[in-house]
């Protein structure tokens, strides 16, 4: 096989691989990203600003908040039940009502973001930003990974993961997601510490 | 000449994103970071669109938010039946070269596609991907020496 027809089969695999998110999302997007710049460059007045908006999450969602609703609710698709310790087990057997379970972890104290179909755009990791158009070393671990703040459970009657709300951290919320494969046939639930934000954690 | 950043996305979005979906393996995940990479593009376009090759800036950044997400979600657990709501819809790709493909290395995944998707010469492709220009013709001639003989076997079984 010479190297022109391969170079033709790598190019015709993804031919029918096309962009789809349109433009205005992403201008839209970018407009976010100056206005965050401007604000971070913004000095004493702007960190005002987001010192105010941490005290503000704080003060609405206390970690060690009493809850007024059953410990455990239960669903077709997912359960939430909560532990004497405080901590949360989620269990998730069908993709479906991510909403439902998004506004119960609301509830339970917990600043989440959920998606059963991709990530949400408006979330921001909460730590670990490369530098912009900078290589990543390999074999660095994000420090949440070793503090306690959720585990993944296989669990016999699907797959969950359990979070301690009392290691959230000042700004810090989690979101749960899921990744489908390649082929569409497969897909994975994840979750990972965000920042809290509106758009985000609510 | 004013390069306009709506038609830069217009001529390289796809280009782009095939680029990353090739690097990846991953439809869906590559529409997501390619569109955060040509977000960031946007608004840096003063920058941006000085550079030597504006599109391997945006294949680089996608490529990097990819590996910082991922680094954040490792906590991933594979399910073994799917729940197909029917709300997934990925991309069609050809499936045999495409898992050829997936089998290289990563970085020989990313080599191929920037150097065959994005015609990138050897220099801007060891720089996009911060290795050697050797090192890039070393992971080429070994990826599609792997290519040939995979899709070959492929040929001859059916």
């Amino acid at each position: 096989m010479k190297d022109t027809d391969l170079t033709t089969l790598v190019r015709d695999a993804v031919r029918d691989t096309h962009m789809t998110v349109p433009e205005s999302d992403i201008v839209g997007r970018a407009r976010t990203l100056r206005t965050r710049r401007r604000v971070a460059l913004g000095g004493a007045a702007g960190a005002g600003v987001a010192a105010a908006a941490f005290a503000v999450t704080a003060l609405a969602i206390p970690a060690a908040s009493p809850v007024s609703h059953p410990a455990t609710l239960q669903t077709a698709a997912w359960t939430v039940a909560e532990q004497p310790s405080g901590v949360i087990d989620v269990t998730v057997r069908e993709l479906k009502d991510p909403a439902g379970l998004q506004a119960r972890l609301r509830a339970d104290g917990i600043p989440a973001s959920v998606r059963f179909s991709g990530f949400n755009p408006a979330c921001q990791d909460y730590n670990y930003n490369p530098p912009l158009g900078k290589p990543v070393a390999d074999g660095q671990r994000p420090p949440w990974m070793d503090d306690g703040l959720f585990t993944m459970t296989p669990g016999a009657a699907g797959p969950g993961l359990e979070i301690n709300p009392s290691r959230l951290r000042s700004g810090e919320g989690i979101q749960i997601f899921v990744q489908f494969g390649a082929s569409g046939n497969a897909f994975t639930l994840g979750g990972g510490p965000v920042k809290t934000s509106p758009a985000c954690t609510g | 000449v004013t390069y306009d950043f709506a038609d830069f996305y217009r001529e390289a979005k796809d280009d782009c994103l095939r680029t990353v979906v090739l690097s990846t393996g991953d439809p869906e995940l590559a529409q997501d970071v390619v569109a955060e990479a040509f977000a960031r593009a946007c608004a840096s376009w003063r920058k941006v669109s000085r550079h030597p090759n504006p599109r391997a800036w945006v294949v680089r950044t996608a490529l990097n938010v990819r590996t910082d997400r991922w680094r954040s979600r490792r906590r991933e657990l594979p399910l073994v039946e799917p729940a197909d709501d029917g709300r997934h819809d990925p991309d069609p790709v050809d499936p045999a070269v495409v898992a050829a493909i997936r089998r290289l290395p990563e970085r020989q995944r990313q080599v191929i596609a920037l150097r065959l998707l994005l015609d990138l010469d050897t220099e801007t492709t060891a720089g996009t991907l911060g290795i050697s220009a050797g090192t890039v013709k070393a992971h080429l001639s070994r990826a599609l020496a792997t290519l040939r003989e995979d899709l070959k076997l492929k040929e001859q079984i059916s």
